[in-house]
């Protein structure tokens, strides 16, 4: 289970009162739906710099771990401050996390004011797929590649965060217990990183194809594969976005029973036409409407 | 009466006599340093024997001693002298008149080491063997140079004779030795050594590298490694660097630990790299085996910091309770 979703809420900063929750869904359809989009779309370009720079200048003073002189913080609250509201909780939250991982502060201090600038959801990603990837207990990434991870799905995400963060969460989990069935974590982790960056290409997230094609895959009668051939063919299948399944389970049932194929062969012919699920080059990505980071 | 030639000094054979006798100021003899004097001088005919006296210049107790012949060799303090002889008439068995005085310094014939310095270490090759270049400065009239060389495990001493003021002798290590040297001059009765024994160690073969087991995550607190033989204590090395840093800090330094073990606080989140070696007085340094790991927070620690640092008043916060 992730670091931030251990607390049920599934995010830390909701869970300590850190971050404002997401707004409950509302029990009525507003009247006039256009209007009340542009009033939201308005109130989210607006921001109370003033505050965060505020907020972020005590936090830099109060915080005992951290050995900042008053210029370089009153600089730091400047730059967060760009980031608009919630700047300077998303930038507390990171900047304690990587001092707590055992990063320097002159680069913990950068990476948190950039990651500040990011949606929330986004900084979410980042800290969520980061300590995943990181921590002993869970893939136990090295630091370089764990951060790499992060920022591929977070800042350089263009799918839904919301969507790859809870498709990432079942992929770990996924690991978990597969590790329990003598599945190697970090092997397992290799392929998650990759089927999780797939989930861009499909509406509700790779989570849920994933492990029905996982399921297929290991318990079908035709197919029975290992855990690690398994993991191998769903990941090449995956990366073609949403038809890749569909297109590889007829492909491989045709190549048995109409082409007379033996299991390797209807394997490999089942893994081409997946292949051609889509045209270009890539399949399309399901577009997030606030999917674009702010920029400082 | 008769009255004898006077005997004529003709050869002093004082190492540096020459050089010293210029000296103004006559030092006053030491009773602690001695030199050997020699010297030779005419034969008188029908002389049965001679009488030399030294008179020390700046007091001291007159040496007078009888010579059978021509010749007088012996170890006095170094210091200025006035020097007369008479000659002894062979058939009364009285001694003539002194001769005229002379004044001449006796000074010590001063051999120093130079190499090996004292307290000087030397490491063994594979073999467990080293050449120990030994040196020391030349002395005028020597004619052969004694090197003494003893070992802690052997009661005598190793003696080499050689005629250079140098010379390269093989030694097994792991050993101290100690060293000196003497000469002799032609008479072959004039020796000394004014220095002490120089003292110098030759190391001997290279420990075996101790192997670090394993490290424990990821609470790091002790750190331990197999005993080496020959090993007599363990230098130990604790460095850290930031997880995205290239550049080692010490954290730790344990020279000459004395047990194959180490227990240290518990260490925070980061980069490390544990080293150790085996070190012995009498053997080369070991090769240091090394261990790097990474120290990561658990998750309930992350989730403890962010807690606590960014609401320390939360209701959850049983510290402040």
């Amino acid at each position: 289970m992730g670091v931030l979703s251990r607390f049920g809420a599934a995010a830390l900063l909701c869970t300590l009162g850190l971050a404002k929750p997401a707004p409950a869904p509302a029990e009525t359809k507003p009247i006039n739906e256009a209007a009340s989009k542009a009033l939201k779309e308005a109130s989210l370009k607006l921001c109370h710099s003033t505050d965060e720079y505020k907020k972020t200048l005590q936090f830099l003073r109060d915080t005992p771990d951290l050995t900042i002189r008053e210029d370089v913080a009153r600089r730091i609250a400047d730059r967060v401050s760009k980031g608009c509201d919630g700047a300077s909780e998303r930038f507390s939250v990171v900047i304690l996390l990587l001092k707590k991982i055992g990063i320097s502060e002159t680069k913990a201090i950068d990476m948190s004011v950039e990651v500040s600038a990011l949606p929330p959801e986004m900084q979410k990603n980042f800290v969520e797929v980061f300590t995943n990837s990181f921590l002993g207990e869970f893939f136990d990434f090295d630091y370089s590649r764990a951060m790499l991870l992060a920022f591929e799905l977070s800042r350089d995400y263009r799918g839904d965060p919301t969507v790859v963060r809870e498709d990432f969460i079942k992929l770990v989990r996924f690991c978990k217990e597969a590790n329990a069935l003598e599945l190697p974590i970090k092997m397992c982790a290799d392929y998650m990183t990759k089927i999780a960056k797939s989930s861009q290409y499909f509406q509700s997230g790779v989570a849920k194809p994933f492990l029905e094609l996982f399921s297929a895959l290991r318990e079908r009668k035709d197919l029975s594969l290992d855990i690690k051939t398994s993991l191998r063919v769903a990941e090449q299948v995956l990366r073609n976005g949403p038809l890749g399944p569909e297109n590889f389970l007829h492909g491989y049932e045709l190549a048995r029973k109409t082409l007379e194929f033996d299991k390797h062969h209807a394997l490999d012919f089942a893994i081409n036409l997946a292949g051609r699920s889509f045209v270009g080059d890539s399949p399309p990505i399901m577009q997030f409407p606030n999917g674009e980071a702010t920029k400082l | 009466m008769i009255l004898l030639g006077l005997p004529v000094l003709i050869c002093l054979f004082i190492t540096q006599a020459a050089a010293t006798a210029q000296t103004k100021m006559p030092s006053p003899v030491s009773s602690q340093q001695k030199a050997v004097f020699d010297l030779d001088w005419d034969v008188v005919p029908d002389a049965s024997g001679y009488e030399i006296e030294l008179v020390p210049a700046v007091g001291g107790k007159p040496i007078r001693s009888a010579c059978p012949t021509n010749k007088f060799s012996a170890e006095v303090p170094v210091g200025i002298y006035k020097v007369k002889i008479r000659s002894k008439e062979s058939s009364t068995g009285i001694y003539g008149v002194w001769s005229s005085p002379i004044e001449v310094d006796v000074a010590a014939k001063t051999i120093a080491q130079i190499l090996p310095k004292d307290n000087s270490e030397f490491l063994t090759e594979k073999n467990n063997f080293t050449s120990v270049n030994f040196q020391w400065t030349p002395v005028s009239g020597a004619t052969w140079y004694l090197l003494k060389i003893w070992s802690t495990d052997e009661t005598k001493a190793k003696t080499f004779k050689v005629k250079r003021s140098k010379v390269s002798v093989r030694l097994s290590g792991s050993k101290d030795y100690s060293w000196e040297v003497t000469f002799e001059t032609p008479s072959t009765i004039s020796y000394q050594y004014l220095t002490p024994r120089r003292k110098f160690l030759v190391k001997g073969p290279q420990l075996g590298q101790p192997m670090l087991d394993a490290i424990e995550l990821p609470e790091v607190t002790r750190a331990s490694w197999a005993n080496v033989a020959g090993a007599e204590n363990y230098n130990f090395k604790i460095s850290h660097r930031s997880l995205d840093e290239t550049e080692w800090r010490d954290l730790l330094n344990k020279p000459k630990l004395q047990e194959n073990k180490i227990n240290f606080p518990k260490l925070r989140p980061g980069v490390y790299r544990v080293e150790v070696s085996a070190i012995s007085r009498l053997r080369q340094e070991s090769t240091s085996d090394s261990i790097e790991f990474t120290v990561k927070p658990t998750r309930e620690e992350i989730i403890e910091t962010l807690r606590l640092a960014l609401h320390p008043s939360h209701p959850l916060d049983s510290s402040k309770k």
